[in-house]
């Protein structure tokens, strides 16, 4: 099942992939339809069946297409989302970026049906974390959690997620990621050499492509201890040629990243089997330092938690004021902060932090 | 009714996504995603710019692997209808 799962996800990218020569029977596919959801890989399965490559059943692929048919619906409201929020926050004068889903659709894939997406990602300036906010809730957007103290997201945070009136999600960004790899990141690069591509008769504008395709690794590496599928794929398609990755590289190094893209570059080799040409391969066999282990443990183990990413955090700031700001924020939030989290009293949150440091429970 | 001489274009905030042969249309004005068959959905793809509805005739006949004639009559029937829907217009 997951060499095939592994087959339609490369699709398009690696020529010769095995097949089945004959359609799965029922239980295999109805396991074979529950992995492409859950890698949200159903346009392409459902292309995989078009091209003729993956055989089925008439009621398998009536099965896949309806499937295909309701994400690719999904995704037009999404768009459609992005480009409400783009004309809202322009007629305050903020500017944002298209991140992940929407921008990897259209710039990287010949199709944009073939990539999935359940949310809208934006990057907007620290400066404008506030205002935009503001903004978004007097238009309807509810903020799913409180910030843990005042300014904590404008200066620590990665962003924070508001949903919209009609339901859909949308995850305002401040930086890639967060924790220790996050403080590496210059936020004002990212906002260098962006990309424009056209949404409905309008323009709306991403990361440049080196800056598209490292957020594609800091999300592999990153973000779910194993990554989806199709956060691979975006790896693969947004990578620079190699004549272009000296400007990739120059970033990893600016933003303290080999870590981070080593780890993503040795998931892309163990799940999709595929190595990424030119100089950024060698990237796969970079021995982290401890400091750098440690942090990606803090990040994607099983004990991972807010709190063992605070303190794995604290030699990748600069500065002790930011890292007395940061464990004041961890140790004090706000107590509406704390009540939102679901422990309302100071005791009872120190307990749980301490607690997940030492590795007896998850504080999320 | 097409005078022959109108440009059809899409209109500003309508989004698509192709779906097989078929193709997924939201309008600005409509809270849901409507079904576009093959058809249609080709017409669709052939007014990607200011177009008359005689290139469009030319343009699906070519995908279909069809005479202007054969498929003349139903693409003016679809531009009609895409009209309707609020995904083109004319000029």
């Amino acid at each position: 099942m997951s060499d095939l799962v592994r087959a339609i996800t490369r699709l398009g990218l690696v020529e010769d992939d095995h097949w089945p020569a004959k359609p799965l029977d029922d239980t295999a596919f109805r396991r074979l339809a529950r992995a492409v959801a859950r890698e949200r890989i159903d346009g392409l399965a459902h292309e995989a069946v078009l091209a003729g490559l993956l055989p089925v059943t008439d009621g398998q692929a009536a099965r896949l297409r309806a499937a295909h048919e309701e994400v690719a619906a999904v995704a037009l409201q999404l768009d459609r989302q992005l480009l409400d929020v783009q004309a809202l926050l322009a007629s305050h004068g903020i500017g944002l970026l298209a991140l992940k889903g929407p921008a990897v659709a259209h710039l990287d894939h010949d199709d944009p049906a073939l990539r999935r997406y359940n949310d809208i990602d934006v990057l907007l300036r620290a400066q404008d974390m506030a205002a935009a906010e503001v903004v978004l809730v007097d238009h309807g957007y509810q903020r799913v959690f409180e910030q843990l103290r005042p300014g904590f997201d404008a200066r620590f945070g990665k962003g924070t997620t508001l949903t919209s009136p009609r339901g859909y999600e949308l995850d305002i960004h401040r930086t890639l990621a967060f924790g220790a790899f996050a403080f590496g990141i210059d936020v004002t690069d990212l906002w260098d050499g962006t990309r424009p591509f056209a949404l409905g008769g309008r323009t709306v504008h991403a990361l440049g492509d080196p800056q598209r395709f490292l957020h594609a690794c800091y999300h592999a590496a990153l973000g779910d201890p194993m990554p989806r599928m199709t956060t691979m794929r975006d790896m693969v398609l947004s990578a620079p040629p190699s004549e272009q990755q000296g400007e990739v590289l120059a970033l990893i190094d600016a933003w303290r990243g080999r870590a981070v893209v080593g780890r993503a570059l040795q998931l892309l080799h163990a799940r999709l089997d595929i190595e990424l040409a030119g100089p950024l391969a060698a990237l796969r066999h970079h021995e982290p330092t401890w400091l750098e282990r440690f942090a990606l443990w803090a990040q994607v183990s099983d004990h991972r938690s807010f709190a063992t990413q605070v303190v794995a955090a604290m030699p990748f700031l600069r500065g002790w004021r930011d890292r007395i700001d940061l464990v004041r924020a961890a140790l004090l939030p706000d107590a509406t902060t704390r009540r939102s989290l679901g422990t309302a009293g100071r005791l009872a949150w120190l307990r749980r932090g301490v607690l997940s440091l030492l590795g007896g429970r998850r504080d999320g | 009714m097409d005078d022959g001489d109108s440009r059809w274009r899409p209109r500003a905030g309508v989004l698509s996504r192709r779906v097989g042969a078929r193709v997924l249309l939201l309008v600005e004005q409509a809270d849901e995603p409507v079904l576009l068959s093959a058809s249609a959905g080709a017409v669709w793809a052939a007014v990607d710019e200011p177009v008359t509805a005689a290139t469009v005739i030319d343009r699906v006949a070519t995908v279909f692997g069809a005479t202007s004639d054969e498929v003349a009559a139903d693409v003016a029937t679809f531009l009609d209808e895409l009209e309707r829907l609020g995904a083109v217009t004319r000029a």
